[in-house]
């Protein structure tokens, strides 16, 4: 056994070393003050150094700098009630096959955590679409295990760390500027060039369009019903709500206003004559 | 700094920059906007702004003292429709030749956006920003798109510097000096537009001069933009802002042309 709490009244046998009632206090106390110690040193730094360092690298530094002095707190209390670990090592070894098959996915997840943190694929703040995963929101907080995401209805997904890491994941807040498109169709009988000069007008309205690069607006496809032109604009990269929901709709006002067909499918139905039969008369 | 006090509730059709005391109700006209301010009680007022280009402003403001002081400034062009970056970029109409180690110096007319402030011991807060001409408020990438920056954005006739509209325009003084060997084409000028101060008196604005200066660093061909404070200006006086003044070390190295 591992722990022989309590074989005689005023010591305690630890990992086969007997500790008096006296020595474990002073255990105890040296890690309250290894934690409060955690605790000071880890606001000192949110609160004067943190702002001055990037979002995500703040947040890691914040828990290495607590977890470690929780670590180094640890240790120096086994040190100094003199507790041999290497019994702890033996039976930490089978515990630990036992413990590693029963905690595979936790620890593929904490691994996983630890090189997204190196990684950075993302950072705190941004945009980000995990395709496999069908997820697309704001990354919230990495931690050891899992990741956070803020979904668009205000939900918060939490994604196990070895599926982001795995994952291809689409960094929208990458640059300044992201990029709208969108397909316009318009009726065969309408002159291209006019209908392109009207959408460019049109898309030049809005003021979170660039003026650099240009929008830009092509033939895309000779389709069944309609002449398919696209519409490329580039937006500073947050503004997406202030463009994206009214682009189409103030381009086919536009349209509609210049008198320029945009058709929808028809099909023409013939009806064939039944056929009489001979000799019949009307 | 001067002050005008307005108690009439007609409107002011000579709106000039300044401050004004609010008695009991305001008007300001600028082109395009209207402001209206009312007073509600000792602590509070009405604020009205009605576009023609935009949906009408509507905000209730509550002051620590009874004399409401309103500010209205010129604004460095970057607060409307969001503030979003400290860099502006010019695009000239026409493309400028310079001829190696020559300077061309031209003042051109340069979009500003008004600034609304309401001033309380010696503290400004910015009630509201607008530009009064929208139509032409714009953004614009300088570089590529994976890492290039992003900047306000002008369109500015070399040619034709008539066109310069109170509250719409102040005046800069810009200086392209070519250092290289060589002419070089110049299309376009970035520059951090918050290293610049603005000034104003009655109905003008002007801003601290821009100095690009064309030269070859590690074999590329940059231009590096430096503000020049204006001096001589006696009797104008320098706007209430927002943003911080700052000294940022940019050089354009994505191209000029």
């Amino acid at each position: 056994m591992v722990f022989d709490i309590f074989s005689d009244s005023t010591t305690v046998n630890i990992l086969g070393s007997e500790l008096s009632l006296g020595s474990i206090i002073i255990g105890i106390i040296i890690m309250i003050v290894g934690v409060t110690i955690a605790r000071v040193v880890s606001t000192v730094f949110k609160k004067y150094f943190a702002a001055n360092l990037p979002d995500n690298t703040a947040k890691s530094l914040h828990k290495l700098i607590y977890y470690g002095i929780i670590i180094i707190s640890l240790l120096a209390v086994t040190t100094s009630q003199g507790i041999d670990l290497s019994g702890l090592m033996v039976a930490g070894g089978i515990f630990g096959i036992v413990i590693g098959f029963a905690t595979q996915s936790v620890v593929s997840n904490a691994i996983s955590g630890i090189f997204l943190m190196f990684d950075r694929p993302a950072k705190t703040g941004d945009l980000i679409e995990i395709k496999s995963s069908n997820i697309y929101g704001r990354l919230m907080d990495v931690t050891v295990f899992s990741t956070r995401i803020r979904m668009f209805d205000g939900s918060i997904m939490r994604v196990p760390n070895e599926k982001v890491f795995t994952s291809e994941i689409r960094n929208v807040s990458g640059s300044e500027v992201r990029r709208i498109e969108g397909i316009v169709g318009i009726a065969y009988k309408e002159d291209v060039d006019q209908a392109i000069e009207i959408i460019k007008k049109s898309v030049a309205k809005n003021p979170y369009i660039l003026r650099e690069p240009a929008p830009n607006v092509w033939t895309e496809q000779l389709a069944d019903s309609s002449v398919n032109l696209k519409v490329l604009t580039w937006i500073p990269r947050d503004e997406w709500d202030h463009v994206g929901p009214v682009l189409l709709k103030n381009i086919k006002k536009d349209i509609d206003d210049a008198g320029i067909e945009i058709p929808f499918p028809q099909r023409t139905i013939w009806y064939g004559e039944p056929k009489k039969p001979k000799g019949e008369t009307p | 700094m001067s002050t005008s006090n307005f108690q009439s509730s007609t409107a002011n059709e000579h709106t000039d920059f300044g401050k004004y005391i609010l008695r009991d109700k305001l008007s300001l006209n600028l082109p395009n906007n209207e402001i209206i301010c009312t007073r509600l009680n000792d602590t509070s007022f009405s604020y009205k702004r009605d576009s023609q280009e935009t949906d009408p402003v509507k905000k209730v403001i509550h002051s620590q003292t009874a004399d409401f002081e309103i500010g209205l400034m010129p604004l460095l062009p970057i607060h409307v429709p969001s503030y979003k970056t400290d860099f502006f970029f010019m695009r000239f109409t026409e493309q400028m030749y310079i001829s190696q180690h020559s300077v061309a110096e031209m003042l051109i007319s340069f979009p500003i956006d008004i600034g609304v402030f309401l001033v309380e011991n010696d503290k400004a807060g910015l009630l509201d920003s607008f530009s009064c001409d929208m139509t032409n408020s714009r953004f614009a990438l300088y570089g590529p798109p994976d890492n290039g920056k992003l900047c306000k954005y002008v369109q500015i006739p070399i040619e034709d510097q008539s066109v310069q509209q109170p509250f719409v325009h102040t005046q800069i003084k810009l200086r392209i000096a070519n250092e290289l060997d060589e002419g070089v084409m110049v299309g376009k000028i970035v520059f951090p537009v918050t290293d610049h101060k603005l000034y104003y008196k009655h109905s003008s604005a002007v801003m601290d001069g821009l100095t690009a200066t064309i030269k070859s660093r590690i074999g590329v061909t940059v231009v590096d933009t430096v503000q020049n404070p204006i001096s001589g200006i006696e009797g104008w006086m320098q706007a209430l802002r927002d943003v911080q003044v700052t000294d940022y070390k940019f050089s354009m190295e994505k191209g000029f042309d």
